[in-house]
């Protein structure tokens, strides 16, 4: 990607090449921002905490000893594995309804 | 066949497998008429709805590794390996919320192509970028190498092809359907190939299973045959199971460029949260259906040699060829849906970020184009070539391929967007770091193991790695000048704390 002119008024210019210099470091010009990018991003801090609590209780129930389980199999392949399918899908579900 | 049968097994495999890539074909054309620049042909930005963008990421982020390797790898480990497919369904509600938004902003500011000029722009450079180019090359070729012997491998069992046969063939068809149809058309087959890989396995997993025995007696029988690998530990040790539950998901934000470039196309938030529901359930099915087909495989085909060989084998095994050729389309489905956006990220890299910024003079849309296709042409060849006698395993290999990105991109890509202090010389080195490290970690578990897939104390070298990037990177950016202050100002000027 080489360097260009930017495009005006938050219109990306029609080079593709807003902006990066010819060096490829990047500049602004000031019209880098399109309308609906001026509001400030809200970090998703729900799903952050969701993301450890995946994280870390999925790494500690692949380590403890669980009970026998339906199935032939243990709890802990309930939980982890056919739980943890639930709950990422749950996860995103929040995420893209609420934005947290 | 059955006695009387008008066509034989193989005939009806063909002749499903000919249909389906004559239609891919045409629509690789159709969408060949509408491309006008490179830009278009890499990326085709804005032009993706949600469910596009959705299933085009997960078909690119699973592959025929999915479908092959880790059905065949998850036969023999079990349930010491699920956890990882957990965590690889998981990939997409990481990598969309740390990365897809704040990097679909960006993206729009700068107006890129590709994942390098991301790292270009955030690391003011291009050393930064000229090393990213090489580091994705590397990897990209043993990648799609892998989705070419997961697709001849296939050919060999349901259509009785000799492996090389079946390698050209595939390879000619994906190579040259990539060559002709560009990101628009590779978005849209990736959605059509999710749909008939959904279909696929919620066919075959009931029909596996029941042919088992069972859910429950399935299990049982599974346990009496592979005692270790019924639950969590017992197989491999702790730190492996651990830490490959670890590494499937989160560091799919580095390991995955391929995948996460699909964050450069939607011009909203909603698309690409909307876009997240398609590809979280698209995941989780395919994941959840995979573990099921595996341990049946494992009660049903216990002395198959070929690991790689086991779903192939049971969709021969149990299924009418209509269906299996449903089946087939649906792995090649997958096998294609990477290896093409792989290609165009790669031949976008080259022409971007290698010959654009060296070449004397301007490259006009069509001179761009045309180099962009010779450019896939000719990293596809590569890949055949490779894939004539690969090294390993299907998993395997991907597992290399991911790792070595893992290591190499995941902080340089979320400090970047996440942290303002973040500078090119700890980018540099993070990259470096994190690479080396990742090649080191495969050496040392190879000399004490004598095999890719296991390592010291088990650890994954997807996670050691990135932990050695991410030391590098904090430690030299903290002993080093802070960017330029355009640096911030594109890329954390709308980063504000949760209301």
């Amino acid at each position: 990607m080489t360097g260009g002119p930017a495009g005006g008024d938050g219109e990306p210019g029609d080079d593709g090449k807003l902006a990066l210099d010819d060096d490829g470091k990047p500049h602004d010009d000031g019209k880098l921002f399109l309308d609906g990018q001026r509001s400030g991003y809200r970090v998703p801090v729900v799903s952050l905490v969701l993301m450890g609590v995946f994280l870390v209780g999925g790494s500690v129930g692949l380590v403890v000893e669980w009970p026998a389980g339906p199935g032939n199999l243990d709890w802990g392949v309930w939980t982890v594995v056919y739980g943890g399918y639930l709950y990422v899908v749950a996860a995103a579900l929040f995420h893209a309804r609420t934005g947290r | 066949m059955s006695e009387g049968a008008l066509f034989s097994e193989t005939t009806l495999y063909t002749a499903i497998l000919a249909l389906y890539f004559a239609g891919l074909m045409g629509l690789g054309l159709w969408f060949n008429r509408r491309t006008r620049s490179r830009e278009q042909y890499f990326l085709a930005r804005g032009e993706l709805g949600p469910a596009t963008l959705g299933f085009s990421y997960s078909a690119t982020q699973m592959s025929g590794s999915s479908y092959m390797g880790a059905v065949g790898t998850e036969r023999v480990l079990g349930y010491n390996f699920a956890p990882g497919g957990v965590s690889s369904a998981a990939a997409p509600w990481f990598t969309y919320i740390l990365l897809g938004e704040r990097l679909r902003r960006v993206a729009s500011r700068i107006r890129c192509t590709t994942i390098v000029d991301v790292l270009q722009a955030r690391y003011y450079g291009r050393t930064v970028a000229t090393l990213a180019t090489v580091l994705m090359l590397l990897a990209f070729v043993p990648l799609i190498a892998a989705q070419l012997k997961a697709a001849a491998n296939l050919f060999q069992v349901l259509l009785e092809l000799p492996y090389l046969i079946g390698l050209v063939v595939f390879g000619g068809i994906v190579i040259l359907y990539t060559v002709i149809g560009g990101m628009r058309a590779v978005a849209a087959t990736d959605l059509l190939q999710g749909t008939i890989m959904i279909v696929g396995f919620a066919v075959l997993a009931p029909v596996a299973v029941r042919a088992a025995g069972g859910f429950g007696e399935m299990h049982l029988r599974y346990a009496q045959l592979n005692p270790e690998s019924i639950s969590f530990l017992g197989g491999m040790p702790a730190l492996w199971v651990v830490s490959s539950f670890l590494a499937w998901g989160f560091f799919q934000i580095g390991g995955a460029p391929a995948a996460v470039t699909r964050f450069l196309i939607p011009e909203s938030e909603r698309t690409l949260k909307r876009a997240l529901v398609f590809s979280i359930a698209f995941s989780s099915f395919i994941f959840v259906t995979s573990t099921l087909i595996a341990i049946s495989s494992g009660v049903l085909l216990p002395f198959l040699e070929q690991t790689d060989m086991a779903l192939p084998t049971l969709v021969r095994a149990l299924l009418h060829p209509v269906f299996g050729g449903i089946i087939v389309a649906a792995v090649l489905g997958a096998t294609m849906s990477t290896i093409d956006s792989i290609l165009l990220l790669a031949s976008s890299l080259v022409v971007e970020n290698l010959y654009a910024p060296l070449a004397s003079r301007t490259v006009t849309p069509k001179r761009g184009l045309k180099l962009a296709r010779l450019t896939t042409l000719c990293i596809g060849v590569v890949a055949l070539l490779v894939a004539i006698d690969p090294p390993a395993t299907i998993l395997w290999i991907v597992t290399m391929a991911f790792s070595l990105m893992a290591s190499a991109f995941t902080f340089p890509l979320l400090l970047g967007m996440w942290w303002p202090r973040a500078t090119k010389e700890g980018g540099i080195a993070a990259m470096l770091g994190g690479a080396a490290t990742c090649v080191l970690w495969y050496a040392l578990g190879y000399a004490q193991h004598g095999s890719f897939d296991n390592w010291i104390g088990g650890l994954w070298p997807a996670l050691v790695g990135p932990f050695v990037s991410l030391a590098l990177l904090v430690s030299v950016s903290l002993a080093t000048p802070p960017p330029p202050k355009e640096v911030a100002a594109i890329f954390f000027r709308d980063l504000a704390p949760s209301s």
